[in-house]
């Protein structure tokens, strides 16, 4: 009887102070919790240089710490950041950027033109506008300590275009010292010294866990009104802290308990309980999303057969893919059947020529393209909530149309190792996966995979087109937007009817953040600037 | 007290622990171990839930609906659906099979390989460290962790999970068969059979084998139920069972973003691996308390 | 029992090399390229090989087994892959949160299960009996990551007594510490309270036969004291033992706390390791993990000297 009793007076012992502490928790903790950004980001932030990885979560860190020269908003203009002005030589081979005054790095020192030089140089080799401007670039190089010399060796008239992407990866301004390592290994937590908005403290850096920022008193913010990431970044949070939650019932909980204020990316099923939360807010992240699209590999049988590609492509339904990755909510998908984005300025809408998602087609286009029954082998991520389903009804849609596919459902990292083969799927190799890519990316013949056409030195699966890259060439160097909207439109043409891979369609991604903060702005990523206690 | 004939008694105590009056038959059975009884009831109706899910009101486990996705349980959908629409009431049927089968297999596998390995490490001396130290090790790698590596060698599959899960428990076994052999070695009747020119392995398969069934059964029950924990845990991770076949710990795993606002992906599934989990253990219990009560203070 | 020490030592250190063998071995051959992962998607193949090369990962078995081997035994446990960091640095990193959860879910659990134990043997065959064995069973049954949602959501969602997730170092005060560890420690708790309840139970119902505890009772001893010093200390040589073995036990069940409940410690880090492909960090935390359950059974062997006098090495 008395053991009974003394466990009851301790249970009771252990949970006073619990509700008490509980109670008293918002008074005595306010002040300190006000001054604190408390952010659940998409992933794990495992790798932070942002020229070493295209990880859209190094993206968005990569944001906070540094800054750009120039940058674009959603209307693919770019508009000088760090930069005052550029000029460009008479032959059009010779650029110079002048830098604004009074930038400096989080270290103090000043931001000098051949850390632009260094840092672009860096980018270039890793990024894949970048790499397609290295064919151009002679030399970056430094005028004097506040103009930037780019030498070419032809004109390259998206320079402007190239140097001020917005998404992954974007040309991040690093010290000279720390751009001039060697690309292919990453930058160290110690290093991450930037002229950006806020400073990565590397001092309460918990991998996994826990990331911490501090608002850099010395940022000299741009006067004009601020858009995606052009502007005048103003940070108003002097500190943010990324909350590393793998759980999404966990992080769930945790917004609605009000232990973190903004949540990157809950998934789509829970979105309709967060709407209806009055606490919450619940917008779309980014105005152009991401845009889906299935590879598929051109080097071996089935998908090496035109017809049977463009059989599939026939039959392919958009939005049955799209519901089943995203539910039934429209705000969150978007058919699009078309190679560039819907709401980008390429995008070059099918009529139904080839795209009629009409099963019978396929059907038709199959039979008729001499397919022999061979086997296709469909690699499925199981750990990406989004492109899985997208996966599964692919593969219901081969077998319904009379495709002999065998689905194979591994985690991404497998699938990752596996799409280099250029082996028949006997021998291990692949005909199909399923990726996508922010539609930032994906709107410019420069950055998007689907108009790869260079064959094994392409993407993955290996589409090899002269005619689109000729388009592509012709793309770069046309001398007025008119002309070169009209190539790009012929190109997403060529790219159809040729079936280079297949569009997916579009999908948003909503986050949720409590009504405590406000200013939350969308576009590519995040951004800390403009958020603000409401 | 005083007894008739004078002398000064202690007055009788009560005991300690209760006495209980003695039945026979499976009467007996019953009232002295009605847990066990209850047990294995419930395990048969499981089994004949697993072979018989064709045949009660299921559809195809893997019929994908994205329409229909999420859905509380219904006339329609006995369980609900889960987040690509598939019938719940099918999956989890369904799963019993799989779950079942990893239990099964893996506690029949693990058995027989930690019986040969005691066998061989308890009876033939020069082996006996090398074979020790190698369980050791094998032992001291948190088995969930050796599972998970095992599982991130090959591709996903029933077949492979059994086996990861299989070589994380067999270590234990091993010790334990060869703690019962290292006993009954030094028995005088092992000697005597020696002393008659038994050869070893007779020796190993006539008088020591019968004597660690009576642990190895008890052994092998919990190995079953923790199997299918693991099972559970592994796909959880995202390291079990191929999504596509129907799981409980698959099911689980799938529908646990949503816990908060649609609980029945994941508790339905889960009240069905406890209620198996819970007549595994009773069973092993009662075998246990059956065959050598001293069992019990051993794992 | 300074010798038996030293020879257990010496144990330690060839089961530890088998270990250190064993994970390599796997995975080495363990499909799944982390430069691949790590190089990205938009990443050209010279790349890859260039990332590869940097990362060490194309010099053949041997060369590599052998530089990790010598690092391991100057202390240096390699660089992790993908947040390049050095691996001992991150395991220190994480050990806080890990120890404090495992110390917090013994205590708790030794603290609940001992004394369900023998309220169960000495109510051994009545409903009590049946009962809290039945409430334990269950702990056992029902898979660690329910019983966390569901202690989750009715106390740190519905009830708001308790942080859903999240862990506050010691530092920052003995109450946030504890607050953060308290459904983390019922949860993982769960299947290890079940055990040892079962355990004490049975030690103690053969020890409650015993004729030297029909003689205490003649003798007026009070019943608690019967149970908790005569009979718990006789009893206690398999409870110890368990407790000891259940620690491997835990380190399972810590990875999926550790999920659920966005603890940053040791079991997170493992899982995420290996499904990443991490080499380095995932063969760094496994031998770290084994060299404590070897020291822990160390550990738990020279107990049993001090709890049974008749033990002796």
């Amino acid at each position: 009887m008395q053991r009974r009793n003394f466990l009851k007076s301790v249970v009771a012992a252990a949970a006073a102070p619990a509700i008490a502490t509980r109670l008293a928790m918002p008074a005595i903790a306010a002040p300190e919790k006000a001054r604190t950004l408390r952010f659940v980001p998409q992933t794990d932030l495992a790798v932070l240089d942002p020229i070493f990885t295209p990880s859209p979560v190094t993206c968005n860190h990569g944001y906070y710490v540094f800054d750009t020269l120039f940058s674009s908003a959603m209307d693919n203009i770019p508009k000088p950041q760090m930069a005052s002005g550029y000029t460009v030589s008479d032959d059009k081979r010779t650029w110079h950027v002048t830098l604004r005054d009074g930038l400096k790095f989080h270290d103090g020192e000043p931001v000098l033109a051949r850390d632009c030089a260094a840092s672009l140089d860096r980018w270039t080799v890793r990024d894949a506008f970048g790499q397609a401007m290295r064919d151009y670039v002679d030399k970056f190089g430094s005028l004097d300590d506040k103009t930037l010399e780019i030498r070419l060796k032809r004109p390259f008239p998206i320079l402007l275009q190239a140097i001020g992407h917005a998404d992954a990866q974007v040309p991040f301004i690093m010290p000279e010292r720390i751009a001039k390592t060697d690309p292919n290994t990453q930058i160290k937590a110690a290093d991450m010294i930037g002229s950006g908005p806020y400073r990565f403290k590397a001092d309460e850096y918990q991998t996994g866990n826990l990331v911490v920022y501090e608002k850099f008193e010395g940022y000299v913010p741009r006067s004009e009104p601020v858009d995606w990431a052009v502007g005048g970044k103003i940070a108003y949070f002097p500190r943010i802290e990324w909350h590393i939650i793998p759980d999404d019932a966990t992080a769930n909980a945790a917004l609605l308990s009000g232990e973190i204020d903004w949540w990157e990316r809950p998934i789509s099923d829970l979105l309709p309980a967060l709407e209806a939360n009055p606490d919450l807010v619940v917008e779309r992240a980014n105005p152009l999303g991401n845009m889906g699209q299935m590879t598929l590999n051109h080097f071996q049988p089935p998908f090496n057969n035109l017809r049977v590609r463009r059989a599939l492509q026939m039959a392919f339904n958009q939005s049955d893919s799209l519901r089943a990755a995203m539910g039934n909510d429209q705000s969150l998908w978007q058919v699009c059947y078309s190679i560039f984005p819907c709401g980008t300025p390429l995008a070059t809408l099918d009529d139904g020529t080839w795209m009629p998602h009409s099963i019978e087609k396929g059907k038709q286009e199959l039979a008729a393209s001499g397919y022999k029954g061979e086997k296709a082998v469909f690699l499925n991520a199981t750990d990406q909530t989004v492109w899985r389903p997208m996966g599964l009804v692919s593969v219901d849609i081969m077998k319904r149309i009379g495709m002999n596919v065998e689905l194979q459902e591994t985690d991404w990292g497998s699938i990752v190792q596996r799409r280099p083969s250029h082996e028949p799927v006997e021998k291990g190799g692949w005909s199909a996966f399923i990726a996508s890519g922010s539609s930032t990316n994906q709107m410019s013949p420069m950055t998007s995979i689907l108009v790869k056409a260079t064959g094994a030195k392409g993407w993955y699966g290996g589409w090899d087109n002269p005619e689109a890259v000729r388009l592509t060439d012709e793309w770069i160097n046309a001398t007025d937007e008119a002309t070169r909207e009209k190539y790009g439109h012929e190109l997403a043409r060529v790219a159809m009817s040729q079936v280079s891979c297949i569009p997916l369609g579009q999908f948003f991604t909503k986050w949720a953040y409590t009504r405590k903060i406000t200013g939350v702005m969308p576009g590519v990523c995040p951004y800390p600037w403009n958020v603000r206690p409401a | 007290m005083e007894t008739p004939e004078g002398f000064a008694v202690a007055p009788p105590l009560g005991d300690l622990l209760l006495a209980s009056k003695p039945r026979h038959g499976f009467i007996r059975l019953v009232q002295r171990q009605p847990t066990m009884v209850l047990g294995a009831f419930v395990l048969l109706l499981l089994l004949l839930i697993a072979v018989l899910a064709p045949y009660l009101g299921t559809v195809d486990p893997l019929a994908l609906n994205p329409i229909a996705r999420a859905q509380p349980p219904s006339a329609e959908h006995w369980f609900g659906t889960d987040l690509i629409g598939r019938d719940l009431w099918s999956r989890v049927l369904y799963g019993a099979r799989i779950s079942l089968l990893v239990g099964f297999s893996v506690a029949i596998l693990a058995s027989a390989g930690g019986l040969v390995l005691g066998l061989v490490s308890g009876f033939i001396r020069a082996l006996d460290g090398i074979i020790m130290r190698m369980t050791d090790g094998l032992m001291s790698i948190p088995p969930i962790l050796l599972a998970i590596t095992l599982m991130s060698l090959t591709r996903a599959s029933v077949g492979n999970v059994i086996l990861a899960i299989s070589i994380a428990e067999v270590a234990r076994v091993s010790r334990l068969v060869r703690g019962v052999v290292l006993t009954l070695r030094e028995q005088a009747y092992v000697d005597a059979a020696t002393a008659a020119g038994t050869r070893r392995p007779m020796i190993m398969l006539r008088h020591i084998t019968p004597n660690t069934l009576a642990p190895l059964m008890v052994q092998a029950t919990y190995i079953c139920a923790s199997a299918m924990i693991v099972e559970a845990i592994l796909s959880f991770i995202g390291a079990g069972t191929p999504p596509t076949i129907p799981s409980w710990g698959n099911i689980m795993a799938e529908g646990r973003a949503l816990w908060q606002i649609k609980p029945f992906i994941v508790f339905i599934p889960a009240a069905f691996l406890s209620v198996t989990i819970l007549a595994v253990n009773l069973v092993g219990d009662g075998l246990r308390d059956m065959l050598d009560p001293r069992m019990a203070k051993t794992i | 029992m300074l010798g038996y020490i030293l020879r257990r030592l010496g144990s330690t250190v060839i089961v530890l090399v088998l270990v250190g063998l064993f994970v390599f071995s796997l995975l080495y051959i363990a499909p799944g390229d982390p430069a691949a992962i790590i190089a990205g998607d938009t990443a050209t193949p010279q790349d890859v090989e260039h990332i590869r090369q940097n990362l060490g990962l194309d010099q053949p078995f041997v060369v590599r087994f052998g530089k990790w081997g010598l690092g391991v035994i100057q202390g240096d446990l390699g660089r992790s892959i993908y947040a390049n960091l050095p691996v001992s640095t991150m395991i220190l990193e994480r050990l806080q949160p890990t120890v404090s959860l495992m110390v917090v879910t013994v205590l708790i659990s030794v603290l609940l299960a001992v004394p369900m134990g023998v309220l169960s043997a000495w109510q051994a065959g009545t409903w009590t009996d049946r009962g809290v064995t039945a409430l334990a069973v269950l702990g056992f049954s029902v898979p660690v990551f329910v019983v966390g949602y569901v202690l989750a959501y009715a106390f740190g969602l519905k009830l708001a007594w308790l942080p859903v997730q999240g862990y506050a170092p010691l530092r920052e005060g003995l109450w946030p510490w504890l607050q953060r560890l308290i459904l983390p420690a019922f949860t993982l708790g769960s299947v290890y309270i079940a055990l040892i309840a079962r355990i004490t139970r049975a030690s103690m119902l053969e020890v409650l036969q015993q004729d030297y505890i029909r003689a205490a009772r003649a003798k007026g001893v009070p019943t608690i004291a019967i149970l908790f010093i005569h009979a718990l200390k006789n009893a206690a040589v398999p409870i110890v033992t368990v407790i000891g073995l259940g620690v491997a036990l835990l380190i399972g069940g810590a990875v999926i706390t550790e999920s659920v409940f966005a603890i940053p410690g040791l079991g997170r880090l493992t899982v995420d390791a290996i499904l990443r492909r991490d080499y380095p960090v995932t063969q760094g935390v496994v031998l770290v993990f084994s060299f404590s359950y070897v020291m822990v059974n160390l550990l738990v062997d020279v107990i049993y000297t001090l709890v049974d006098p008749r033990i002796r090495y």
